[in-house]
């Protein structure tokens, strides 16, 4: 009786007593043993920081040694940018490849890299190794790429990186590249999403055809295929989402992971789980695939929704979708765009309108629970189109004339220069307020500052002072950054202020301890919701009305309240929040001021809805999956998630004010508040 | 568990296809084994009479988990070994043993585990909390594996089923066995009434500095018999601060936003 293990999926076999027995056909297999030269056959970048010279490996003499007598010993250091190489020998001829290789202990992120001379044209191949499922007694693991095509004339170097994932490191063996089918050829140039010039498994992005069907893991073999498919299923059955994504959203995310059992190729399969995530309409909710696509150009601007008023001759209001406008440009690389212009095009649609199409695409996805909001979208407009677009309109505009053009101008994208500088950060503030220097920089690199000031163009009498921030991350530490910074902010706005502008516009959420102190300054202590995670019981899909959420909001009111407010709150300062593009923690902030007596909302549209926490769900190689679990009930027993906090004012940027130097949402609080000072 | 299907080729391989329906949470573990030699190539060959000794076996498993229904996020351990250094929101937290802080969950992998591809390494002074849900409208049913040093009795792991949001009582899952099995494997097991709120996992451990064990195949499942549960029992002394004081960490820190980016080491 003969006992070899193989099947297309994977390289080697083995032998009745558990030997490894590496594919004949093999382009290449090593055993890290005297096949192995620790010095020559190791790979360093150019580029590499320093701290990554020194080898991270030791070549060892093991009894159990997948192949051979030897392994490595692999111990990196990912956070300083150390991975290790290893180069593989390849024929000059063209050919597809697939490399597979076994690893140990701890975890191992692999990927066969293929370098091309500079001047060839020609860009880095990378396929990521992910499980196939086969396993040893052992302890070893199989990872396995799928099929990448490399040009062995020209290819400059080929190599496996890899690195580890903790400090005791892990074990690596018996490497094996085989060839794997007729060579394609990639990296073709592509005129934008859909370009039926890209065959299986590639997507146009950034202008050419990327096979990104070599990132993803290999289609699971028929032995696991319809258990993987189970668990998936049952994930989001039992833990996903709040009541208005399981009831409207994953019905249809359970159908089309049901189909992924007859899929037949691994692109398929990932693909199509990455769209049954997408499907699933959550903030929080995504697929991550890590694709290391670089960008091949830059567009430096970033939009926002709001209201094209000087433009409107040229170019008229969409039915259904909002303008679009730049708010701000990074100092080069915007491609002619300029604060105050109107993007009203990408590829013929409406800019909304085609980045929603791009749900069935983009791993990157990112909407809001609330049906009705798009900011996401806005904020990330300027990578969608440099990504996926072939070309896009906007309206020019002349800040010193205020005025615009009558008729779009287009831009290919394939046009732009090929260059990858920097990008201007998109905080929806078109402009900053504060006196001084206390505005963040000329980046609008926000990030986890804070910045306090006294607001410009108001008299000195009238003690406007503001806060502008994005992070609610307190982290359940009272004096930690978050927590202190607006504890001390409130102390001064109390002890000086006549009026506060809050401006929270990019509200990227936190933790319940940061959103409840953002609210200590505006409302008198109260719990105004119940968040319980992880969800009560299974497939729950939430109270189906207000007394059944009232029963829930009671039963949860002593332990996992979310309680705003406080009983030193400024009950005579008025309060002016700022909203735009907020979620999750950032929903639970302005949803429990809302209504405060001296408080009033200003923004464009709802916040995100977003109204859960999330779990990680870290896969091999590229694949992360982060689903939201649980639902927030609100004290009047409503189930939240999915209904974004709308402003007070729903005030959308001008074109005409952002062309005047002028901050629509900005000046219509200021307005209010100087109504409501509070008095001398 | 429509597919379990184990294959034990040779009567030497037996012990190593030991998986059955009523003791694998991992539906899809095929064994280690066999085939042809054509397309495979490889010099292996009909077992000699003296086969030698085996030095390994090969088994296909499930990369993803499981079993399907399983109410813990991540029972079987294998989305929650992550990037030291990089915090995630796991279905497996490790804890410093005072429930002050977080440790780094270890992982060892392939068959070292009971099922699937990974499995945590716990050491001393540290507690697991996992993550889970409750069954709608019935009992449950638990289980975890834990693999402790060798001559060391089942009893230095110590799971228990405790409220998500500590309430103050919990059940501990009993070993099935004073010592561990021939595999070096510890079961425990419990019942648990209807709960009206989410049940989690807490293991705790008595390892001596040094010492490891391994923790897999974790499960929650609905069990709508009612013979033999149980309610969860009043928690005393400093288990209940302990376990207090970790529930307020995870409450704490429950991330409402988005999550910080992994390190990127670029393209090459």
């Amino acid at each position: 009786m003969l006992l070899l293990w193989s099947s297309g999926a994977q390289a080697g076999s083995f032998d009745y007593l558990g030997n490894y027995l590496p594919d004949p056909s093999a382009a290449q297999f090593v055993d890290f043993s005297t096949d192995f030269d620790p010095v020559a056959d190791r790979f360093v970048p150019a580029d590499a920081p320093e701290e990554c010279l020194e080898p991270r490996f030791e070549q060892l003499e093991a009894a159990d040694a997948l192949s051979g007598k030897h392994l490595l010993h692999i111990q990196t250091d990912i956070f300083a940018g150390c991975a290790e190489r290893f180069l593989v020998k390849l024929p000059a001829t063209k050919a597809s490849y697939r490399a597979s290789v076994w690893a140990r202990h701890g975890g191992l992120d692999a990927q066969l890299t293929v370098i091309y001379p500079e001047d060839s044209g020609r860009e880095i191949g990378i396929a990521k190794l992910s499980p196939s499922g086969r396993v040893t007694s052992d302890g070893w693991i199989e990872l396995v790429s799928n099929d990448l095509p490399i040009d062995g004339s020209l290819a400059e170097t080929v190599y496996l990186r890899v690195y580890d994932i903790d400090e005791e490191g892990s074990d690596l063996d018996a490497l094996e590249i085989l060839s794997s089918g007729e060579y394609v050829e990639l990296d073709k140039p592509c005129s934008g999403l859909g370009d039926p010039v890209c065959g299986e498994g590639q997507v146009c992005m950034h202008q050419r055809c990327r096979l990104l069907s070599a990132y993803v893991p290999p289609l699971p073999s028929d032995a696991v295929r319809d258990s993987m498919v189970d668990v998936m299923l049952s994930q989001l059955r039992v833990q996903f989402g709040g009541r208005k994504t399981r009831l409207m959203d994953l019905p249809e995310a359970l159908t089309i992971i049901e189909q992924l059992r007859y899929v037949e190729s691994a692109w398929a399969f990932w693909n199509g789980y990455g769209k049954a995530i997408r499907r699933l309409h959550d903030w929080h909710t995504r697929l991550s695939g890590a694709f290391q696509v670089a960008r091949t150009r830059r567009l430096n601007a970033c939009f926002i929704e709001g209201d094209g008023d000087t433009s409107a001759g040229a170019w008229p209001k969409h039915p259904k979708y909002g303008d679009i406008l730049v708010s701000h440009t990074g100092t080069e690389g915007a491609q002619g765009l300029r604060q105050g212009d109107r993007l009203v095009a990408v590829d013929g649609k409406h800019p909304y309108e085609w980045a929603l199409s791009l749900r069935e695409t983009d791993w990157g996805w990112w909407q809001a629970n609330d049906d009705i909001v798009l900011t996401e979208l806005a904020e990330r407009m300027r990578g969608l189109i440099i990504a996926y677009a072939t070309s896009f309109s906007f309206i020019r505009c002349d800040k010193g004339k205020q005025s615009c053009d009558a008729v779009p101008t287009t831009v290919k994208v394939s046009a732009l220069p090929e260059e990858q500088g920097g990008t201007v950060r998109c905080d929806n503030r078109p402009y900053y307020h504060f006196t001084g220097d206390n505005n963040p920089n000329a980046n609008h690199n926000v990030g986890w500052n804070f910045f306090l000031g006294r607001v410009v163009d108001t008299q000195v009498e009238e003690e406007i002072h503001g806060l502008l921030w994005d992070t609610l991350y307190g982290g359940g530490d009272p004096k930690g950054h978050v927590n202190k910074n607006l504890t001390d902010a409130y102390a001064l706005f109390k002890a000086k202020a006549r009026g506060v502008i809050l401006d929270h516009r990019a509200g990227s959420g936190g933790t319940l301890d940061g959103a409840e102190t953002a609210t200590q300054l505006m409302m008198p202590a109260e719990p105004v919701l119940v968040f319980q995670s992880p969800i009560e019981h299974s497939g729950y899909d939430g109270p189906a009305d207000k007394n059944e959420g009232l029963a829930i909001f009671n039963k949860f009111l002593l332990n996992n309240a979310m309680v705003a407010g406080s009983s030193s709150w400024a009950q005579d300062l008025p309060v002016a929040l700022l909203t735009h593009r907020d979620g999750s923690a950032s929903d639970f902030f302005p949803f429990a001021v809302k209504g405060a007596p001296k408080t009033k909302i200003f923004g464009p549209a709802p916040t995100a809805g977003a109204f859960s926490t999330y779990y990680n769900y870290e896969y091999w190689g590229p694949i992360a999956l982060q689903l939201a679990s649980g639902d927030s009930i609100s004290k009047d027993g409503e189930a939240l998630i999915g209904q974004g906090v709308v402003p007070d004012f729903i005030v959308l940027q001008k074109q005409s004010d952002i062309l005047a130097g002028k901050d629509t949402i900005h000046e219509a609080a200021l307005a209010w508040l100087r109504q409501e000072l509070k008095p001398l | 568990m429509r597919r379990l299907m184990v294959i034990c080729a040779m009567a030497s391989l037996a012990a190593a296809c030991s998986f059955s329906e009523n003791t694998s949470p991992n539906p899809v573990a095929t064994a280690t084994t066999s085939s042809s030699t054509s397309g495979s190539g490889g010099t292996g060959g009909a077992a000699p009479q003296d086969a030698g000794v085996v030095k390994r076996t090969v088994s296909t498993r499930s990369p993803f988990g499981g079993p399907a229904g399983n109410l813990l996020v991540d029972g079987d351990f294998e989305f929650s070994i992550v990037l030291e250094g990089h915090g995630t929101q796991a279905g497996w937290l490790a804890m410093s043993a005072t429930g002050y802080g977080q440790r780094y969950l270890r992982g060892e992998t392939g068959g070292l585990c009971r099922t699937g591809l990974r499995c945590g390494v716990i050491t001393s002074s540290m507690f697991l909390y996992g993550r889970g849900t409750s069954a709608n409208g019935t009992g449950m049913r638990a289980s975890f594996w834990a693999k402790p040093p060798a001559d060391k009795p089942c009893t230095v792991v110590q799971p228990y089923l405790v409220h998500c949001d500590f309430s103050g009582t919990a059940t501990n899952l009993l070993s099935t066995s004073e010592l561990p099995a021939a595999d070096g494997w510890c079961e425990y097991r419990a019942s648990l009434k209807k709960q009206d709120t989410s049940t989690c996992i807490i293991v705790e451990n008595s390892l001596a500095s040094g010492e490891t064990a391994l923790v897999d195949s974790a499960q929650i499942i609905p069990d709508d018999s009612t013979v033999s549960q149980r309610a969860m029992a009043p928690v005393g002394g400093e288990r209940y601060l302990r376990f207090k004081r970790l529930s307020k960490w995870v409450r704490d820190r429950r991330p409402f936003g988005r999550p910080p980016a992994k390190p990127d080491i670029g393209l090459r």
